[in-house]
Formats: structure tokens, C-alpha cells, sequence
């Protein structure tokens, strides 16, 4: 990892509730993540992993900080260009899978698509770019199915697809394991290892299963709101309270 | 988004929610096919029956009374009503004809109806004229012509020279050679009479009573196109100039008059006698024909025994002068319309009180004859026995504008018996006036202007404005009603977006995540409500035309009797359909407004980890 960092997070506060019930889930958190880093990303629960992941992905517009990513500063976007955001960089997996059930596997993968106004492309192309991207997550047979009618992996398989449509820079995953027994969480965390590999596509993993994390190359540990360690496979750095991590 | 995204994605909404979509496009569907249904039924009635009862271009006026003592008088100087005061009213703006009616002023009766009742009816008569072509149009279609005239098209077409060649009920069009139906309603015109009289006060305006018969006189150059000054020096008249008798009027025969000039051929009416005077009292139509005077069959000397008689050809009738005498002039028989309330009254009333049968329909009635006495009366005191004389009539069709209770001939006619019983003064003062107007626009302004003349709205066009002004309310409520329901419609249609949109509140999250602005989100919905605005706009349409067929179709299966149905209630406009379409799809828009706006505004962080 060399020059500007892809994601570079400063001093990000984030709080639930108002009055006296406020929960502070985010207090100053600071995190620089490198071009084609595979960042996992661990803490207890409400420590506030899905928060950050949501405000990276500019799915909560609701905090304070800076939050910058590709040299787009993410916070006070309009409606519009947040959107075009969501749609072209940073690509979503959550654990939930959330696909829309009433579509096939291939609408679903193309989902994004009906959203992006950059090009005009047939849907038989669509189909076609779409049914490449299954072929490449493993599930190209499927293509025609409902997700409904598919397992949790392979379900997994299209939601990585799906997000994978419009190339984005980013991967965001949101415990993309947690649904999943231990032999599929097995072969659908290899697919989000070799995209990273391969494709050199940047990827954020949340998740509290330390063998996920162990799997990443970095490893950010999050406690009361701030990045409490930030271990990387060699030295250990002690991150709390300091700046950005230097390469 | 993408339109082909908008697309997919309703579609596939809708595709998944069919019920919900059915159900909550049952008021639309309601409120478009009743709002569909009653505008077309107001323009329908409108066209269909009141235009044609009383067309919004003509009103009828008439002089303006006041009571005095009981008894009710004319503002206006009788003298006025007459060729002037119409020429005054098409001066008018916005007039573009004027159309004087004419009451008769003497005392008549009227027997017949042998055929129809199976004894004949004697009654009083009251008769009015009017100018045929007023009715034309009225006559045909409740005569049905076009009906009847692709009847006949699809038979095989007939040839023939003459009626008689025809089959029974139908007559030789002449113009094509072949066979049709007979059309009652063209024998609505002026056949013109042969009037006797002692002095031109008896003749109608521009005629002379020349040899004891009204006629048009003439100097060597005063007749019109188309006519010869012929006669004896001392009775030279006005004729038609003529190739073959198929150019003169039935009764008459185009012949070379002695005092013509050489090679010019006149229609003359042809002279006959009865054998009896007593035989025109009698219905038998054979009698009636009577003999031609100084013709024979066999075109030897008419004073010779052995000439074989002619009777009057074709339809017409052997018309003596007078009840005193055999002899006259054939005559084709006085057209005459009535109005459907009369033969209503009869049914109703008359029918029942006197045991005889009631009518049905009223094509029956068409061609049916009877005879007009004229002169003699069962209420006033008869004219003289040398002044009566009769008539026989024919029933040429029906119409609104006819007397509601009496006959009603073309105007000429009137005229003319106005002249010889009553004077020429009589013959030029009218009764009311129907004054036809350029198009439908606002008639006050010509209603205030004929007030200026002392004349005021007839009943009947007053009837007409009120049954209008009417028609606008009801079609109005209805129409207000059908709004009522698309509007409750519309409040479900919120309902079921709002339960929609709770639904599908993750399926927005996913959307909004991979990309879906606000607007997309809006979007969405709001194309879906407009979808299922067109759906019930066009199921509302297609409900409502089926339902006008409906009544169509049950209005000929059980109201054929009445008379004047239309046989269609509706008038159909595309703008009508656009417009209900249009209206469903506004107030679905407005029902799913609010829950798209709600949609959109989903935090989608929150909906994706709840």
C-alpha cells in the first residue's frame, strides 16, 4: 500500500437515540484503508462495525467526521450523486443476502444496473455481463433460478454478484458469513479472498468469527467506538488514539 | 433509473401482487365506468332525443298575450304576423331561416281508418302547416329510411318502369329503374290542389282565381324559369313546361295546349268526374279514382260509347269541387304528419274509452288514408253545401313539430284552404314562427330581440331550455357521484400504497443500496399507481360501453313500442374515454403520492439491519 489511502475515515462520531438514552456508538474513530487492502474488521457487538460500514458505503449520512473515499468526500453528498456512489463504487454483502425474491438470479444480479444512468446498455447485454459475473462467483447454472430456490451459499454467491455488477473499487461485507454453515462460510469467504487477490478490488469484511478475520491480511479491532488495534500480518501497531496508519 | 428498469421492476410488483393490484383498481373501475357512462348517456339524450325533438338551432316563438278577463289576447296586431314580419326575423344576426307556422282558420272534419280500426272514426279537425323541408330529417328517421334502404340494397335488385310493376309496398325509383320500399316521407311536400273560388280574395298571394280555380295569371312575360303562358286568350296562366308526364305532379298530365307556343308542352291537371256526387264520401278507393274527362283508354272520341274510362293515375284521386258535384280534378292525396303524443293520447285514452284497438308502433299508420271534410263541422256551423268539399289525406310520417292534438300539411296547403274559406288575410297571418339559428350558441340574445317584436318563446322551445337545463344537472350530479367514488377510490389506493410500501420497505433498503436515488424510489411507486390508474381507466371504459350496450340492446328488446325511441342513448366521445382514463389516473397519483413520498424517505440503514 503506497500514496493516498482509497478510504481515509477522521474522527468519525456516531450516536443512536436522543436525550438521556443516547447510545454513542462511534466516539472519534479514525481508519485509513490502502488501495486493494482486505481489511477485517471485528468487535463486539454494537461496538459499531456495521455503522462504520454503512457510513463508508454512504448508506447513513446521520454523523460527524470526515469520511473520504477515492478522493470523494462522502458526507453531505446529495441525494443524486450519493446514489451514483452507492451504485459505482463501493458494492454491498450482507449477511441477510438481501435479494429481492420475486426476481431470477440474473435480475437480481442486474439489479444495479436499472440505477445507472452512465450508460444505455440492452438488457440482453445485461444479461450476458450479468450471467459472466455468476459464471465467476461459480453459480453461472443458476442463472434463470430464484433465489428462494437456492441454498445460502449459492445465495450468498448472488449477492456477491450482484455487487460485484458495476465494478466497484470497494467491497463492502457485512458478516457475509454469518448465515452460513462452516463449510460454505469455507468456499464463499475463498470467492471473497480471491476477488481481492485477483481482481485487486478493496474489501472491508465485518465480522466476529475469528477465523474469517484471521484470513485477512489486516485485522481492525473496534472498542468503544474507536479502533482499539489495527493488526496487519507482521508488526502489530497500537492504533488508539494516534493518527492514520503509516504504510 | 432507467426506463427499462422502471419497467422491470413495476411489472414485476405488479406481477407479484395481482390481487392487491384487482382489488384495489374495483373503485376505479366503478368510478370510471359510471362517470363514462352517464356523460355518455347526457350527450346521448342530448343528440340523440332532445336535439332532434327540439334542435338546439331552432325555437319556436310565438306573439306574446295577456289576459284580459279570462280570456287571453294577442299583444301583437294580427295584421303584422305576416310574409313581412319574416323577412324582419331573417334580418336578424345569427338567423339564418325562418320558418312560419300556420293554423287552419275554418271548421273541418275528418273520418277513415277503416283498415286500421275496422270501422271508420269520425273527429273534428284541427290542422297547422309548416314548411316540409323543417321535417325532413325527423320524418326519415323515425320512418327509418336508411333502415330500409339497406334492406333493399341487399335484395336483388329489381327492374321495372312503373309502380305497378313492383311488388306490393314498394314502389319503381325511377331514377335507378329498379324496385325499393316505398318512402312515406317524401310525399310530404306541396302537391298543390285545385282550388275553386268566386273571387281572388279566395286565392292564396300571387294566384288569380281564373275560371273559377285559383291560378298564377300571366302577361305574354311574366312566368318563371321553366314555366309557359298557355290558355285561351282570356285565361292565359303560368304552367310547367314539360317533356313527359314523369315532370308533372301526380294528377297532372304533360300535354300540348292549344294556347302554348308551338312544340312546348304544359303539365295540366287533369279533369275527372265521380259517378256520383255522394261517391267522395265514400272510403272505397276505386270509386274515388273516378273517371278522366275527355280521355279514353282505347284513345278513341270521348263522347263515343265505345271509349273504355281512365281513372286517375298512380296514387291520386279523383277531387271533386265541391260536395254539391261528380265532377273535378285529380289530386294526389293532402300528406299529412302527426305527432307521437297524439297517437300516445289515443292509446292512452281514446283507445280504451271508445273500445277500439290500440296502435302499435307506427309504421302501421304510415300510408294509411282518410278524409277530410271541409267546411262542415260537428261544433260550428257549416259553411254553405256549395262551399264544402273533401279531401283525401294520406299519413306521410311523424314528427315532434306536429300538432300535438290535429294534423299537420305542408304549409301550402294551409295557405291555400286558409285563402278560400277564411280570405287571403287569413292565409298571411301566422301563428308562430320556428327560427333556425346559425349554430348552438347562446340563443338569449336572439330571444331578447324577438322580444322587441312582441313575440316570446313557444312553450315547446321553453319546454326544450327547461328539459335541457335538466339533462346539464343530472348529468352534472351524476358526474359528481362517479368523482365521489373515484375520489374513495383513490383513499383505498393510499391504503393499499401505504401497506405496499411497508411491505416492500427492505426491498427499497436493497434498491436504495445498490444505487436507487429518492427519486427512483418515488418513482417506482408512483408508475405503478399510474399503471393502475390506465388499468381501471380502461376496464372502467370497457365495463361502461358494455354497460351502454346493455341498455341498448334491452331499450329495442322492451321499449320497441314507443314512439320516438332513439336506438341509440348514447353518444360516444373519445375525448369522454381519454378524460375518465385521465381522471383515474389522477386520483390514483394523488392516493399513491403521500406513500411514495414515505417510501422514499426510508432511512436505508435502518430498514437493512431491522
Amino acid at each position: 500500500m503506497s500514496g493516498v489511502p482509497l478510504i481515509r475515515l477522521t474522527d468519525l462520531h456516531k450516536s443512536y437515540g436522543e436525550g438521556t438514552v443516547v447510545n454513542h456508538v462511534l466516539r472519534g474513530l479514525t481508519l485509513a484503508v490502502g488501495k486493494g487492502e482486505m481489511v477485517a474488521i471485528t468487535g463486539a457487538s454494537g461496538s459499531g462495525k456495521s455503522t462504520l460500514l454503512n457510513i463508508i458505503g454512504g448508506l447513513d449520512q446521520a454523523y460527524t467526521g470526515e469520511v473520504e473515499v477515492a478522493g470523494l468526500r462522502v458526507m453531505g453528498l446529495a441525494d443524486k450523486p450519493l446514489s451514483r456512489y452507492r451504485n459505482r463504487t463501493v458494492g454491498f454483502i450482507f449477511q441477510q443476502f438481501h435479494l429481492l425474491p420475486h426476481l431470477s438470479v440474473v435480475d437480481n444480479v442486474c439489479l444495479p444496473s436499472w440505477f445507472d444512468r452512465s450508460h444505455d446498455t440492452k438488457r440482453q447485454d445485461l444479461r450476458v455481463a450479468a450471467t459472466k459475473v455468476l459464471t465467476r462467483v461459480g453459480i453461472g447454472h443458476k442463472a434463470d433460478a430464484r433465489p428462494n430456490h437456492l441454498s445460502g451459499g449459492e445465495r450468498q454467491r448472488v449477492a456477491i454478484a450482484r455487487a460485484l455488477f458495476n465494478h466497484p473499487e470497494i467491497l463492502l461485507c457485512d458478516e457475509p458469513t454469518g448465515a452460513l454453515d462452516s463449510q460454505t462460510t469455507e468456499t464463499v469467504f475463498d470467492l471473497i479472498v480471491d476477488l481481492n487477490k485477483q481482481d485487486g478490488i478493496t474489501v472491508l469484511v465485518v465480522t466476529h468469527e475469528r477465523d474469517i478475520a484471521r484470513r485477512c491480511p489486516r485485522r481492525v479491532h473496534i472498542v468503544d467506538g474507536r479502533v482499539a488495534t489495527d493488526e496487519r500480518d507482521g508488526p502489530v501497531v497500537n492504533v488508539v488514539g494516534a493518527q492514520a496508519v503509516t504504510p | 433509473m432507467r426506463f427499462i428498469g422502471v419497467i422491470q421492476a413495476v411489472l414485476g410488483n405488479i406481477g407479484r401482487n395481482r390481487r392487491s393490484f384487482v382489488l384495489s383498481s374495483i373503485g376505479l373501475v366503478i368510478g370510471v365506468a359510471t362517470l363514462t357512462f352517464f356523460v355518455h348517456l347526457g350527450m346521448g339524450i342530448q343528440v340523440g332525443v332532445l336535439n332532434r325533438i327540439f334542435p338546439v338551432n331552432q325555437i319556436e316563438i310565438e306573439p306574446k298575450t295577456v289576459g284580459i278577463i279570462g280570456l287571453r289576447e294577442d299583444v301583437v296586431d294580427k295584421s303584422r304576423l305576416g310574409a313581412g314580419l319574416v323577412r324582419e326575423f331573417e334580418a336578424l344576426p345569427d338567423v339564418t331561416r325562418v320558418y312560419p307556422k300556420l293554423r287552419s282558420k275554418f271548421q273541418a272534419r275528418l273520418w277513415g281508418g277503416q283498415s286500421l280500426f275496422g270501422f271508420p272514426a269520425r273527429t273534428e279537425a284541427f290542422f297547422d302547416g309548416l314548411a316540409p323541408d323543417l321535417v325532413a330529417d325527423e320524418l326519415q328517421r323515425s320512418e327509418r329510411v336508411a333502415a330500409k334502404r339497406a334492406k333493399t340494397k341487399l335484395r336483388r335488385p329489381e327492374p321495372c318502369k312503373q309502380d305497378d310493376e313492383c311488388r306490393l309496398g314498394e314502389v319503381c325509383d325511377l331514377a335507378t329503374s329498379t324496385c325499393g320500399d316505398i318512402e312515406y316521407w317524401k310525399a310530404f311536400a306541396d302537391h298543390g290542389m285545385a282550388m275553386p273560388c268566386s273571387d281572388d280574395a279566395q286565392c292564396s298571394e300571387g294566384l288569380t282565381c281564373i275560371v273559377g280555380l285559383c291560378q298564377a295569371a300571366c302577361s305574354a312575360t311574366a312566368c318563371g324559369a321553366g314555366q309557359a303562358c298557355v290558355g285561351p286568350t282570356t285565361a292565359r296562366v303560368c304552367e310547367e313546361t314539360c317533356k313527359t308526364n314523369a315532370d308533372c305532379e301526380l294528377g297532372e298530365s304533360c300535354d300540348v295546349d292549344a294556347g302554348a307556343p308551338s312544340g312546348v308542352s304544359v303539365c295540366r291537371r287533369l279533369a275527372c268526374a265521380l259517378e256520383l256526387p255522394e261517391d267522395q264520401m265514400l272510403e272505397d278507393p276505386v270509386k274515388a279514382k273516378g273517371r278522366l274527362t275527355g280521355r279514353c283508354a282505347n284513345g278513341v272520341d270521348p263522347a263515343s260509347p265505345a271509349c273504355e274510362p281512365l281513372p286517375c293515375p298512380g296514387p291520386s284521386y279523383c277531387a271533386p269541387t265541391s260536395v254539391l258535384v261528380a265532377t273535378g280534378y285529380c289530386e294526389a292525396p293532402v300528406p299529412v304528419i302527426l305527432s307521437p303524443v297524439l297517437i300516445e293520447l289515443f292509446n292512452n285514452a281514446a283507445a280504451t274509452s271508445l273500445g277500439m284497438q290500440k296502435i302499435d308502433g307506427l309504421g302501421a299508420m304510415l300510408g294509411v288514408r282518410f278524409q277530410l271534410h271541409l267546411g262542415d263541422s260537428y261544433f260550428a256551423a257549416d259553411l254553405p253545401k256549395e262551399r264544402q268539399s273533401t279531401k283525401r289525406a294520406e299519413i306521410a310520417g311523424f314528427s315532434q313539430k306536429a300538432m300535438d292534438f290535429g294534423i299537420t300539411l305542408p304549409i301550402a296547403y294551409v295557405e291555400a284552404l286558409n285563402a278560400r274559406y277564411k280570405g287571403r288575410s287569413a292565409a298571411e297571418t301566422y301563428d308562430t314562427f320556428i327560427l333556425e339559428t346559425e349554430g348552438n350558441e347562446d340563443v338569449s340574445k336572439l330571444i331578447s330581440a324577438i322580444d322587441g317584436f312582441g313575440m316570446t318563446l313557444a312553450r315547446r322551445s321553453e319546454d326544450a331550455r327547461k328539459a335541457g337545463d335538466l339533462l346539464f344537472i343530472l348529468t352534472v350530479v351524476f358526474s359528481f357521484i362517479s368523482l365521489v367514488i373515484l375520489f374513495v377510490a383513490g383513499v383505498n389506493i393510499m391504503h393499499t400504497f401505504l401497506t405496499l410500501v411497508t411491505e416492500r420497505r427492505h426491498e427499497i433498503g436493497i434498491m436504495r443500496a445498490v444505487g436507487a436515488t429518492r427519486g427512483d424510489i418515488r418513482r417506482l411507486f408512483l408508475t405503478e399507481a399510474l399503471l393502475l390508474g390506465l388499468f381501471g381507466g380502461v376496464v372502467g371504459n370497457l365495463v361502461s360501453y358494455g354497460a351502454t350496450r346493455l341498455v341498448n340492446w334491452l331499450a329495442e328488446k322492451y321499449l320497441s313500442g314507443i314512439p320516438f325511441k332513439p336506438d341509440e342513448f348514447f353518444a360516444y366521445d373519445w375525448r369522454v374515454v381519454v378524460g375518465g382514463i385521465a381522471f383515474a389516473c389522477v386520483f390514483c397519483l394523488l392516493g399513491a403520492f403521500i406513500p411514495a413520498r414515505r417510501a422514499a424517505r426510508l432511512d436505508p440503514a435502518v430498514v437493512l439491519s431491522s
